[in-house]
């Protein structure tokens, strides 16, 4: 309960019993005095009238009689007054007798709620009582007639009511009294401790603003003074608080923002490394190609294979930083489609044969008979980077690729027989630069990025992937994806083309780095294809004019003089139809670039250019 | 060991042996009277114990019994029967005894009334006062008076001649009227009315009761009649004048008269007698009303006695 509450209650609940129990008691007191007070008179008057009349009863005067009714009629109260001889016979009467007072002539008194009355004798004086001369005294008055006398109790319930009235009145102010008593002195007492309340609530609230005035004379004052004391207290600990926290933010912000600019830098650095390096690894991949073409002698091709798998490594790193570029820019979008899982695992199989007979394990792709729905570059992608890990990580045994049906989905799973992973390590592995064993960062084994590639990319095709390992006995990866209908498979895929249906046809290649120029048409010439090489997209058109359309063009992205190979595609297409087929090939892998390059929807190949990958691309575009 | 000594016990023995032989009947000379009240009103309380103490002062032993007449039992050894009041004299008259009547505060007429034919003695103290000494107050207290009125009723009317007697030594004019029944009472007084100076009461119950005496003073007051009673009680009642013996009074001169009876033999009342004591009242009150100067009622008493000690 409240303290004001109790405060009022306790003022007022004594005075309320009180002037509960108090009114109804003196207004019956009072009744009960007024009714006797009426009876006293009553009674009073009927005497002064009997006595009075004594001698006019005795002589018979009946004037007299009359002017004594005549003087006790001014008595208020009185409704009937009566002088009776004793045979019953009334004598003079004033007013009526009220119906239900039933009164006979003897010494009493009747009530009636309304009423009272009185009969009294008329009695001869006992003046003479004990005079010895009296031969025989009567032993009583000698009773001569009745008088009769009614009186109102009308005038005595006016006053009572009145009183009730008025005690309520009283009662009334009383409470109004004891209110404003009670707000006065008992509240003001304890209106310093409201304070303090309503003060802690605020405090409580989180507004330590607020200053109690010290109003209170008692030991509140003290109160009033810590609670004052401990505001500000808190006030000064929290500002104090709230600048450690701004200076923690500020400098969270600057590490942040160093870290951004770091990160920026980066990526600056890598999209500037990727470019200048892929210049000319992109070529020495073009022209080891062209060079395999042209070798006959076993011992020479087999130093061209070796120079072709150092290339592939190093392509396969530059990938993985591409890819990761592509991936935290965001611009990777994943074409999903069915196709069947067979053609994958073959090219897979076919990919990674001679890497691990070189290493002498054995590498075992099962034969897939599911269709999925996937985006199958993406897909192949994730196969290629856990199968390469799994040969890079194991030394004997072997390597088993497979794929299994789940009701709607479909497992692939990747098991090998390699070092294994700690349990520690396992939650680690598809972090960035992470390599089990490889604190000395072994360049042969790649950067570490594969696992954080595939990791990423299985996100983004929202294809659950999971790893199992025990230390020593090998690691399983497994890939969930949803299963796709057999009917639904593009049957494109999958198709091999004969080399010789490219003949006779027209490439236009824009490129304006010269060494990257040459290395492409010779691959493409090593292909059959009839090359129209140029720097920029006003020499491709002089070339060209003479000539009929070529069937495909293949552009560099960042050309010189600022011009894009997105305005060389357009400008071209404008020469020679809007269909005409065409690739960017791009060392650029700056955000902004490659969003830019997806935004052209072209296709957009990243230097380097594997050389199997763009005669796929190229299969898949010229008609045979 | 203690001296051997007698025992209290013995003493109070001895001492009660000696009172019960000096009391013993054979050993006594007492009188036993009976003291018969009418009632136990103070009347007649103070009147018997007045007489008991005029009694007890006498060397002589007086044996004497006081009560009610509610409580009377005849003792065997009464020598005196002392009625106290009409009541008590009537009952004591009805007893089938031969003892002496002695009746005390009874009025004249009615003890006359009552004694006749008695065969045991019987004698009174009146209560009411001699004519003469009626007639000597209002001489001393209003000596203007030359006509005086008075109402005579049935029991009264055999005072007409020796009123008419006094009235005449005391050279006043008398006029006495009939009254056969109380109705009369103030139509008498208004044929009196003018004729005479004051009014004297004599006890009757049918002139004087309480019926008539409102009545009867009232028209006294109307007439300007000074009124001279024989009772305290109607100098209460309005009367100017009273001339009565107070119950003590009597009871002292009752005792006073028992002592002075011979010694020896039967026990024999003192003969019929006006009571010798008297005091006389005055209603200051209707003086003042009636504007009439009266000298106080002392003053009144000593007036009288003087003119009888001067005669």
């Amino acid at each position: 309960m409240k303290l004001r509450t109790r405060a009022y209650l306790l003022g007022m609940l004594p005075a309320l019993t009180l002037a509960g129990m108090l009114v109804p008691y003196l207004s019956a007191s009072r009744l009960d005095d007024l009714d006797a007070t009426l009876r006293n008179r009553g009674l009073t008057l009927a005497h002064y009238i009997a006595e009075s009349a004594q001698y006019a009863v005795i002589s018979g005067n009946v004037a007299s009689m009359e002017a004594v009714l005549a003087r006790a009629r001014s008595e208020p109260d009185v409704v009937h007054m009566a002088i009776y001889r004793t045979d019953g016979n009334p004598v003079v009467t004033f007013g009526t007798a009220p119906a239900g007072l039933l009164m006979p002539l003897r010494e009493m008194a009747a009530d009636t709620p309304l009423h009272v009355g009185f009969s009294v004798p008329v009695a001869i004086d006992a003046v003479l009582a004990g005079d010895p001369f009296l031969p025989d005294e009567p032993d009583q008055e000698q009773v001569v007639a009745w008088v009769q006398l009614t009186m109102s109790r009308s005038g005595n319930e006016r006053v009572a009511r009145d009183m009730l009235v008025s005690s309520l009145i009283i009662v009334a102010l009383g409470i109004v009294l004891t209110v404003a008593l009670v707000h006065v002195l008992a509240l003001s007492g304890v209106r310093p401790l409201m304070e303090i309340i309503g003060a802690v609530k605020r405090i409580g609230a989180g507004d330590l603003g607020g200053r109690l005035p010290l109003t209170a004379r008692s030991e509140l004052r003290t109160l009033q003074a810590g609670i004052n004391q401990m505001s500000e207290a808190l006030a000064l600990s929290q500002q104090d608080m709230q600048a450690r926290i701004d200076a923690a933010t500020a400098e969270l912000a600057l590490q942040k923002e160093a870290a951004e600019q770091a990160n920026l830098a980066k990526s600056k650095f890598l999209a500037a490394a990727s470019h200048d390096l892929r210049q000319p690894l992109h070529a020495l991949g073009l022209f080891t190609a062209s060079l395999k073409q042209l070798v006959d002698r076993p011992e020479q091709r087999a130093l061209v294979e070796k120079i072709e798998a150092s290339v592939n490594g190093q392509e396969e790193m530059f990938d993985a930083l591409l890819d990761l570029s592509r991936l935290e820019a965001g611009t990777l979008t994943p074409r999903l489609e069915t196709f069947a899982l067979a053609p994958v695992f073959e090219r897979l199989a076919r990919d990674f044969a001679d890497q691990a007979r070189e290493k002498g394990l054995r590498l075992t792709v099962r034969r897939a008979r599911s269709a999925v729905r996937s985006d199958p570059m993406l897909l192949s992608r994730i196969l290629s980077n856990l199968v390469s890990n799994a040969l890079r990580y194991t030394e004997r045994g072997g390597i088993l690729v497979g794929a299994r049906r789940r009701g709607a989905r479909v497992c692939i799973q990747v098991w090998d027989t390699g070092i294994g992973i700690t349990p520690d390590h396992l939650p680690k592995v598809f972090d960035e630069y992470f390599q089990v064993d490889n604190a000395a960062r072994d360049r042969r084994r790649g950067l570490g990025l594969g696992l954080n590639i595939v990791h990423r990319l299985c996100a983004l095709l929202d294809h659950p992937i999971d790893v199992r390992s025990r230390k020593g006995l090998g690691t399983v990866f497994r890939l969930t994806l949803p299963a796709g209908r057999p009917e639904d498979v593009d049957r494109r895929h999958g198709r091999e083309r004969d080399w010789s249906r490219f003949d006779g046809q027209r490439v236009v290649v824009v490129e304006d780095d010269a060494d990257a120029r040459d290395a492409l048409r010779g691959l493409l010439e090593s292909w059959n294809l009839a090359v129209i090489a140029a720097r920029g997209a006003d020499e491709a058109l002089d070339l060209a004019r003479a000539t009929p359309a070529p069937s495909l063009i293949i552009s560099d992205y960042q050309l010189g003089g600022g011009e894009t190979g997105i305005a060389v595609v357009r400008r071209l297409r404008q020469a020679w139809g809007a269909d005409l087929p065409a690739v960017l090939v791009s060392g650029d892998t700056t955000a902004e670039s490659v969003a830019r390059m997806a935004a052209s929807g072209l296709t957009v190949m990243h230097k380097p250019v594997r050389p199997a990958r763009l005669r796929a691309w190229l299969q898949a575009r010229l008609r045979g | 060991m203690q001296p051997a000594r007698p025992a209290p016990v013995l003493w109070i023995l001895g001492c009660l042996l000696a009172w019960t032989l000096a009391w013993s009947p054979g050993a006594r000379a007492a009188r036993n009277v009976s003291l018969v009240l009418s009632d136990t009103t103070p009347l007649y309380q103070e009147a018997a114990q007045a007489l008991r103490q005029e009694l007890e002062g006498d060397r002589r032993d007086w044996g004497v019994s006081i009560q009610s007449l509610a409580e009377r039992r005849r003792a065997e050894a009464e020598d005196l029967v002392i009625p106290l009041g009409l009541k008590a004299l009537r009952a004591v008259l009805a007893e089938p005894a031969v003892t002496p009547v002695w009746s005390l505060l009874v009025p004249r007429q009615s003890f006359e009334h009552l004694a006749a034919a008695r065969s045991r003695p019987v004698s009174a103290l009146h209560l009411d006062q001699p004519l003469a000494r009626h007639l000597a107050m209002l001489q001393a207290a209003l000596p203007g008076t030359k006509r005086l009125g008075v109402l005579l009723g049935p029991t009264s009317s055999g005072l007409a001649e020796p009123l008419k007697e006094a009235a005449a030594a005391a050279r006043i004019e008398l006029s006495a009227a009939e009254v056969r029944h109380p109705g009369e009472v103030v139509p008498a007084l208004e044929r009196l009315g003018g004729d005479i100076d004051s009014l004297m009461l004599v006890p009757d119950p049918v002139v004087l009761n309480r019926t008539t005496l409102q009545a009867l003073l009232l028209h006294t007051y109307h007439l300007r009649l000074p009124v001279a009673a024989y009772s305290t009680q109607l100098i209460e009642a309005g009367a100017l004048l009273a001339l009565f013996t107070s119950p003590a009074q009597i009871g002292r001169e009752a005792g006073r008269r028992l002592r002075a009876l011979p010694n020896g033999g039967a026990l024999v009342p003192p003969a019929s007698d006006y009571p010798e004591s008297f005091d006389v009242a005055v209603n200051r009150s209707v003086a003042l009303s009636l504007d009439i100067r009266v000298p106080t009622g002392d003053v009144v008493k000593q007036r009288m006695l003087r003119k009888a000690g001067g005669r």
